[in-house]
C-alpha cells in the first residue's frame, strides 16, 4: 500500500455516494414538485379557497430557503446523515398532517412549515456537501451533475406518479403513500455517512469565520446574486406558461407538452452542465447558461406563437433549467473548501429561493395590474443581463487563508 | 487454460462499452416511458387546472 494510500483521509466510495445521493434527491425533489396536483382536490373537499392552499406552499418554499444555511450547518459540523434522518421523518409528518389537516392553520403548518424544514434537510445542499468532501475534485463537478440530474427525474417521474396516486387512491391516501416512501431516505442515508476524519478535513475554521469570509468575498456575492436570477426565471416560467398559453389561446395540451419538454430536456441539461464543469471554466458555462436564456426569452416574446415554437422553447429552456446548480456548487466548493459547503450552498439557495417567491408573486401581481405577462417576460431579459455580468467576474481559484502562526 | 487468462484489454473495452451504451438505453427507456405518461389526457387536465405545481 502506498503512503498515499495509508495516510489519505478514509473516504467512502464514489458510487455509494452517488447512488444513495442520487435516490434521496429523486425523492426529495419528486415528492415536492407535484404538490400543485393536490391543490384542486384539497381546496374542493376541505372547502377552502385556492389562496389557503398557495399561501402554505409559499410558506413552503420560504422555509426551505431560510432553514436551508442552518440544516447545511448541522450536516457540516455532525454529518449530512444525521440531518437527511431528521429530514426524511419531518417529510413523512409533514405529508400525513398535511393529509390530516382541516383548518388553513394547520395545512400551513404541516405542508408549508413541516415540509419546508424537511426539504431543506434532505435537498440539494445536504448531499452536495457529501459529494464534495467524499468525491475527489478531479471528478466533484460530474458527480454533482449525477445528483442534479437525478433531482431533475426525481422531478419529471413523481408528477405522473402522483397523479396516477390521486386517480387511483385518492387525494389523502396518496399523501399516505408519498409520506412511507420518503421514509425510504433513512436508509438511504446510511450509505453517506461520512468518516468521521472525513467531515472536517484540514484545519478548522469557525462558523462565524466562514461566513465572514463567504460573505466578505466578492465572487460569493456575485454568485448568490445570479443564482437568485435562476430562480426568479425557473419558477415564474414554470407557474405562469400555462396561463400564458391559454391566454394566447393554446389548448391545455400544449401547455402540458411544454413542461413534459421541460421536465425531460431538464435531466440532459443538468448532467451537461456538470460535465462540462470538469473541462471548461464553470463561471464560463453560468454565463452561457444566462446568456441563453436571454435570448431564448427574446426570440419567445416577439415571435408568433405556435404548438412548435413553444416546444422549442420549452426543450430549450429545459436544458438550461436547473443547469445552473452543478457549476454554482462546484465554484462555491472550489472557492471555500468543503468543510462549511452545505451551509454555504444553503447561503446560495436561500437566494434562490427569494428569487422564485418574487418570479412568482410579481408574475401574478403584474398580471392582474396590466393584463399581461410582456414586463415580467423582459425583467427576464434584463435579470439574465445582470446575472451575466455578474458571472463574469467569478474568480474560480481556492481562497488564500493566512496561516495560523506558529508558537 | 485460456478461460484463466484476463480479457484482452480490447476485449475489456468492448465490454465497457457495451455496458455504458445498455446504460443510455436503460435511461432513454425510462424517460420515454415518463414522457409518454406526462401526455395522458388526464395529466393534462390536472396541469391546466393547478395553479403552483412548479413553485
Amino acid at each position: 500500500m502506498s503512503a498515499t494510500a495509508l495516510h489519505a483521509a478514509p473516504r467512502l466510495s464514489m458510487t455509494q455516494v452517488l447512488v444513495c445521493g442520487a435516490l434521496i434527491v429523486t425523492l426529495s425533489m419528486g415528492i415536492r414538485h407535484g404538490f400543485g396536483l393536490w391543490l384542486q382536490p384539497i381546496t374542493m373537499d376541505r372547502g377552502w379557497s385556492r389562496e389557503t392552499f398557495a399561501f402554505a406552499i409559499a410558506i413552503q418554499n420560504l422555509a426551505w430557503g431560510l432553514a436551508g444555511p442552518f440544516a447545511g450547518m448541522l450536516a457540516d459540523k455532525y454529518g449530512a446523515m444525521r440531518v437527511l434522518m431528521v429530514g426524511s421523518v419531518l417529510y413523512a409528518a409533514g405529508l400525513v398532517l398535511m393529509a390530516l389537516a382541516t383548518s388553513g392553520l394547520a395545512f400551513t403548518g404541516s405542508a408549508g412549515l413541516l415540509l419546508g424544514l424537511a426539504q431543506s434537510g434532505t435537498t440539494y445542499a445536504v448531499i452536495y456537501g457529501v459529494i464534495a468532501r467524499q468525491v475527489d475534485p478531479a471528478k466533484r463537478s460530474w458527480a454533482m451533475g449525477v445528483a442534479a440530474a437525478a433531482g431533475s427525474f426525481g422531478q419529471f417521474l413523481m408528477v405522473p406518479v402522483e397523479n396516477w396516486l390521486i386517480g387511483g387512491f385518492g387525494w389523502q391516501n396518496a399523501l399516505f403513500v408519498l409520506g412511507c416512501l420518503s421514509l425510504a431516505i433513512i436508509p438511504l442515508a446510511f450509505g453517506l455517512r461520512e468518516p468521521p476524519a472525513a467531515v472536517t478535513p484540514g484545519p478548522k475554521q469557525s462558523v462565524g469565520a466562514a461566513l465572514k469570509e463567504a460573505f466578505g468575498y466578492n465572487s460569493f456575492r456575485l454568485l448568490t446574486l445570479g443564482y437568485f436570477v435562476c430562480g426568479f426565471q425557473v419558477v415564474f416560467i414554470g407557474v405562469h406558461l400555462p396561463s400564458y398559453l391559454r391566454d394566447q389561446g393554446l389548448s391545455p395540451n400544449v401547455a402540458t407538452t411544454a413542461l413534459a419538454l421541460i421536465g425531460l430536456f431538464n435531466v440532459f441539461g443538468t448532467y451537461a452542465a456538470g460535465s462540462l464543469g470538469q473541462r471548461l471554466a464553470k463561471r464560463h458555462i453560468l454565463v452561457t447558461i444566462y446568456a441563453l436564456r436571454a435570448v431564448a426569452i427574446t426570440i419567445f416574446v416577439l415571435s408568433p406563437l405556435t404548438p412548435l415554437g413553444v416546444y422549442i422553447f420549452a426543450s430549450v429552456m429545459g436544458v438550461l433549467w436547473l443547469s445552473t446548480v452543478p457549476p454554482t456548487n462546484a465554484i462555491v466548493a472550489q472557492i471555500f473548501g468543503v468543510q462549511y459547503m452545505s451551509m454555504l450552498s444553503g447561503f446560495v439557495f436561500l437566494s434562490h429561493q427569494i428569487g422564485s417567491f418574487l418570479g412568482v408573486w410579481m408574475g401574478g401581481l403584474l398580471f392582474d395590474a396590466t393584463g399581461s405577462y410582456d414586463i415580467v417576460w423582459w425583467i427576464s431579459v434584463a435579470l439574465s443581463a445582470i446575472a451575466v455580468a455578474a458571472n463574469l467576474p467569478v474568480r474560480e481559484t481556492p481562497i488564500v487563508r493566512a496561516l495560523p502562526q506558529a508558537a | 487454460m485460456g478461460t484463466d487468462l484476463p480479457p484482452s484489454p480490447s476485449r475489456a473495452a468492448a465490454a465497457g462499452h457495451m455496458r455504458r451504451l445498455a446504460l443510455w438505453a436503460l435511461a432513454a427507456t425510462a424517460l420515454g416511458l415518463v414522457f409518454a405518461a406526462w401526455l395522458q389526457p388526464d395529466m393534462a387536465f390536472a396541469l391546466a387546472t393547478r395553479a403552483w405545481s412548479c413553485f
